[in-house]
């Protein structure tokens, strides 16, 4: 009982066509992915500083971000200095075990709400499951060092040793009820000393297929008061002027800041300047044959929200390794698990094609109706039109599909089910795809095994 | 009746291969094994049960299958109540099995067309759906059928399956609209998984364990109408000595064998699946209005789709499906008693959640959430439970040697999230025992006694049906001072068989199937 979905899916055609260009693009100089880099993570490394320190600086920044149903919402984050617009969430930040990380957080003047500082008088980061975290510069607030708006040019430099690998978050740490609410946070991934491959020492996977999926949740109504105050010319207190947290109704779900199925439009995608990171998790599947060893797919989650959210993939079950970067004794397989505020987890994920799907259509034992027996849902699809992997069919005339290579798409979502919607339309939400494409082939040209040509 | 085992390779496999030959007698195994676990169709003594032809989609010698025929109806629920001064029951939505899941040539209803189902079974919704009990090995179908609205001729709505759960599953039988396909009014479509042993290639584990269905067609609205179940695979090991051909004496155990030395041996098993019903998106439906889903605020909490104190009504089964052995109870056609009249009203809420066991045994609960909530469930005054696998995986690590299983008073549970736990039942104590009056019912000469524990939410405002706890609301098993709703069910400790002639009772009998109650409740002839 919802309205078709055609006008919102057209929106994702032009994505996927665009993630498709782009990964052709890339094609010379980036690894042999099928995903072409386009929506796995994307790091920023830092520079160097005195003492050999891996240096951030970043600005706390107000601007907008946009929903599929067409809304836009004033939020704050997070931006690399001197970045043209805020990014939501914050800058991923990745760092070796052991590397001295220095963070420098300033508060621009604020401006328009397009692209200055936040307008609070005080703001901060904090660095949860780090030790030793240091900070100097600006004034002495409940939980850190803050940038105080009021002394122009006020810096707070933050240190730590990043001292034990896995994923974590960084989040301010000043009215914490706002702020981070309001999106002032970000992804932080330390890497083991046994190097980029591995999530932590003796774990390792495909550095190809590594994904990094922030969860938060939106009212936007609590924005928009923030948001009319700003502009009322308010800052400060002034401009928390009826925000009452207590209220909180959530009306949008995000990964990595986008809700569906803006999440898996690729990195960097134009039309969300505001919004740089996918979050389509996309593989190839495991080679029957066992001719080429796939590792599995590395998939980090981290929940920035306030609320638990319960993580569901299709396709198959995930392999836990570690939960708030401390990696458990054993796996724990799940196909759900339910990711506290606050929490990580890193997980692996393969699909292997164990029941012999791929190419040859051989029989499955029960009858498929006939295409034009069966219901798609808004006239697109991201079903190839064939039950095996990588064939595609001839759709009905009203029906378009979205798949290239007879690939599998397999949502991946929250189940509690009222958090994949756009405020009242489905399909949306806190949802990703998870694609999964034919097992790689050697190509001779390249001397090295790549993704079916079709498929990149 | 002991089937043969299934070849060590997929048969998908084998035709690749060109081994076409004799597969359709090898894999037949199953065929002579019915799917639901109703108190016929599950596992009794020898495999007792019925193929399900269905024979447009499916072939019946090959692959077992069941029907699940889509539609609408409503349920019953505290001051919502079909009978009453003011009848209000909630419109809901649902798979349902067929009642009479004999072969067609006897009269059973399994390969008739969609078309020849409507009349008997549109608007007859059942929710929660039915639990269906498959085995490790078998290639299976489920064939949904989409009935349509009785209630909303104007909906078109598709419906569809998902396999919660299931490793490695493919895309077509996923379920979901917008990768897949899903089912039109008045067609149907098989959705196929091979449940898979862990020494097939390409496997590490088998495919035993706890899992889900439910319908992903505008999946917040369909899923909370009540278009889900709960499905598990009984492990190969339970049928099969380590050769997988030999067979053995039945031994119920969750999973199969394991070097980590994991007991999951059980006597009684009951599976439970917890929800919440906001009613207001049923009013609507059922009014023609909207409702926007981030407005989603329940105010009942279920236990397999009903609320304390509907959980421990009896076991509802249709008489077709009356299986040889077992206690069975007539539904009467006109209720006179007020237990009849709260038993009338669970006709489309068949799914039992009362746990009835024998002091000293191993029980089983294979508890599933498929509401939007997390849920917190407490076992009071039984003791503790052993959680020996999350989702569908046994607690034992990557290599499979390891013994991460783990002792608790309570299971948290995520949405879309399941849990195997086992409890052993304390010392049964005839001072403090009530009397069953389920059995006294069913025969003047059943005296049978038990004590009474809980199973129930730790949040107090679940504890509630729609704000409310009076027992007074409409036809109810609850006792006078009962003070609690919601999510609540509740365990009847029997003594042991030996024990029971000294204490003058009838001893409670061996459990055939998945959440068996003595008696079990018989829809009669002609009531759907």
């Amino acid at each position: 009982m919802k309205l078709p979905i055609r006008s919102k899916l057209a929106g994702i055609l032009s994505v996927a066509v665009m993630a498709g260009g782009l990964a052709a693009g890339l094609s010379s100089g980036a690894p042999a992915s099928a995903n072409g880099g386009n929506s796995t993570i994307r790091c920023e490394t830092g520079g160097v500083g005195t003492g050999g320190a891996v240096e951030f600086n970043l600005e706390a920044r107000d601007g907008y971000i946009s929903f599929p149903d067409g809304n836009t919402v004033y939020t704050w984050s997070y931006a690399l200095a001197g970045a043209p617009y805020l990014q939501f969430p914050g800058p991923t930040l990745c760092v070796d075990e052991g590397d001295l990380v220095r963070v420098n957080l300033t508060n621009p003047p604020h401006g328009d709400n397009l692209s200055g500082g936040i307008p609070a008088d005080f703001t901060s980061i904090l660095f949860p499951g780090q030790t030793g975290v240091t900070a100097t510069g600006g004034t002495a607030g409940l939980l850190t060092q803050e940038v105080d708006a009021g002394v122009p040019g006020d810096m707070v430099t933050y240190e730590f040793t990043a001292s034990a690998p896995g994923t974590y978050l960084y989040e301010s740490g000043t009215d914490q009820a706002v702020q981070v609410q309001m999106g002032l946070f970000g992804g932080l991934v330390v890497y083991p000393s046994a190097g980029r491959g591995f999530v932590y020492d003796g774990v390792n996977f495909d550095t190809e297929n590594e994904f990094l999926l922030i969860f938060h949740e939106i009212d936007p109504g609590l924005h928009v008061g923030i948001e009319l105050n700003s502009l009322a010319g308010l800052t400060g207190d002034a401009v928390l002027d009826g925000y009452d947290p207590v209220s909180r109704h959530n009306r949008y779900w995000t990964i990595n800041g986008r809700s569906f199925p803006d999440v898996i439009a690729p990195n960097d995608t134009p039309v969300l300047p505001t919004q740089p990171y996918g979050g389509l998790v996309q593989i190839n599947a495991g080679d029957p044959d066992g001719a080429y060893i796939q590792l599995p797919a590395l998939v980090r989650y981290a929940n920035a929200g306030l609320d638990n959210h319960p993580f569901h993939p299709h396709g198959n079950s995930l392999r836990i390794i570690a939960q708030d970067a401390r990696p458990f004794p054993d796996e724990i397989e799940a196909y759900t698990e339910t990711v506290a505020a606050g929490q990580t987890y890193d997980l692996l994920a393969e699909w292997n094609d164990v029941e012999a799907w791929q190419g040859t259509g051989a029989p499955i034992g029960v009858t498929l109706p006939a295409l034009n027996n069966t219901m798609f849902k808004g006239g697109v699809t991201f079903y190839s039109g064939d039950a095996d992997l990588g064939q595609q069919q001839q759709l009905p005339l009203d029906v378009t599909t979205f798949t290239t290579c007879g690939e599998y798409y397999f949502p991946w979502h929250s189940h509690a089910l009222q958090e994949i919607q756009n405020f009242d339309e489905g399909f949306g939400g806190m949802l990703t795809l998870w694609r999964v494409d034919p097992p790689k082939e050697f190509d001779a040209d390249a001397g090295q095994w790549l993704s079916p040509t079709a498929c990149r | 009746m002991m089937s043969e085992p299934k070849s060590q390779y997929g048969r998908r496999s084998f035709l690749r291969n060109g081994a076409i030959a004799s597969l359709a007698a090898g894999s037949g195994v199953a065929a002579g094994r019915g799917l639901i676990s109703s108190a016929a169709a599950a596992g009794g003594p020898g495999f007792l049960g019925q193929a399900t032809p269905l024979v447009d989609v499916v072939d019946p010698l090959v692959i077992p299958s069941i029907r699940l025929m889509t539609t609408d109806g409503h349920i019953s629920a505290p001051g919502r109540r079909f009978s009453g001064p003011q009848p209000h029951p909630i419109y809901s939505f649902g798979f349902r099995d067929v009642d009479d899941q004999r072969l067609h040539a006897a009269g059973g209803e399994l390969n008739k067309n969609p078309g020849d189902l409507v009349t008997k079974y549109r608007g007859k919704v059942i929710a929660t759906s039915p639990t269906i009990v498959v085995l490790e090995g078998e290639e299976m179908a489920i064939v949904l059928t989409n009935l349509g609205f009785e209630g909303r001729p104007d909906l078109d709505d598709g419906h569809s399956l998902h396999w919660h759960g299931f490793r490695n599953a493919t895309a077509v039988f996923d379920g979901v609209p917008e990768t897949s396909v899903a089912v039109p009014p008045g067609r149907d479509l098989p959705y196929f998984y091979d449940l898979k042993t862990a020494d097939e290639p390409g496997q590490t584990v088998g495919s035993a364990g706890t899992y889900m269905y439910h319908c992903h067609f505008e999946d917040v609205e369909h899923v909370q109408m009540g278009m889900t179940g709960v499905i598990f695979v009984e492990p190969r090991d339970m049928y099969f000595l380590p050769d997988g051909i030999t067979p053995k004496p039945r031994v119920k155990i969750a999973y199969n064998d394991n070097s980590a030395g994991v007991d999951s041996s059980f006597a009684r098993e009951f599976a439970i699946l917890t929800n919440e019903i906001d009613p207001a998106p049923h009013d609507n439906l059922e009014a023609l209005q909207e409702f926007v889903w981030s407005d989603y605020n329940p105010k009942y909490w279920t236990l397999n789709g009903r609320c304390y104190p509907d959980t421990v009504i009896p076991q509802i089964t249709p008489i077709e499906q009356k299986a040889p052995v077992g206690e069975f109870l007539d539904m009467p056609l006109v209720p006179v008693t007020d237990d009849e009249k709260a038993e009338a009203e669970m006709y489309y809420q068949r799914n039992s959640s009362l746990i009835q066991v024998r002091e000293g045994e191993r029980v089983l609960l294979r508890l599933a959430n498929l509401g939007y909530e997390i849920h917190s469930l407490d076992l009071v005054g039984v003791g503790e439970m052993r959680v020996i696998a999350h989702d569908a995986s046994l607690l034992i690590g990557k290599a499979g040697d390891n013994d991460l299983t783990y002792t608790s008073r309570r299971i948290e549970l995520g949405p879309g999230e399941a849990r195997d736990a086992i409890f052993t039942v304390p010392a049964y104590d005839d001072l403090n025992a009530e009397v069953d009056t389920l059995a006294a019912r069913m025969s003047p000469a059943k005296a049978r006694k038990f004590n009474r524990y809980l199973l129930k939410s730790r949040a107090g405002d679940r504890l509630h049906n729609n704000g409310e706890v009076d027992p007074d609301d409409g036809p109810s098993y609850a006792k006078v001072s009962d003070t609690h709703g919601g999510m609540v069910t509740e365990i009847w400790v029997y003594p042991t068989l030996l024990d029971a002639p000294g204490l003058g009772q009838d001893g409670l009998p061996d459990q055939d199937s998945v959440n068996e109650t003595f008696p079990t409740l018989v829809v009669p002839v002609g009531q759907v």
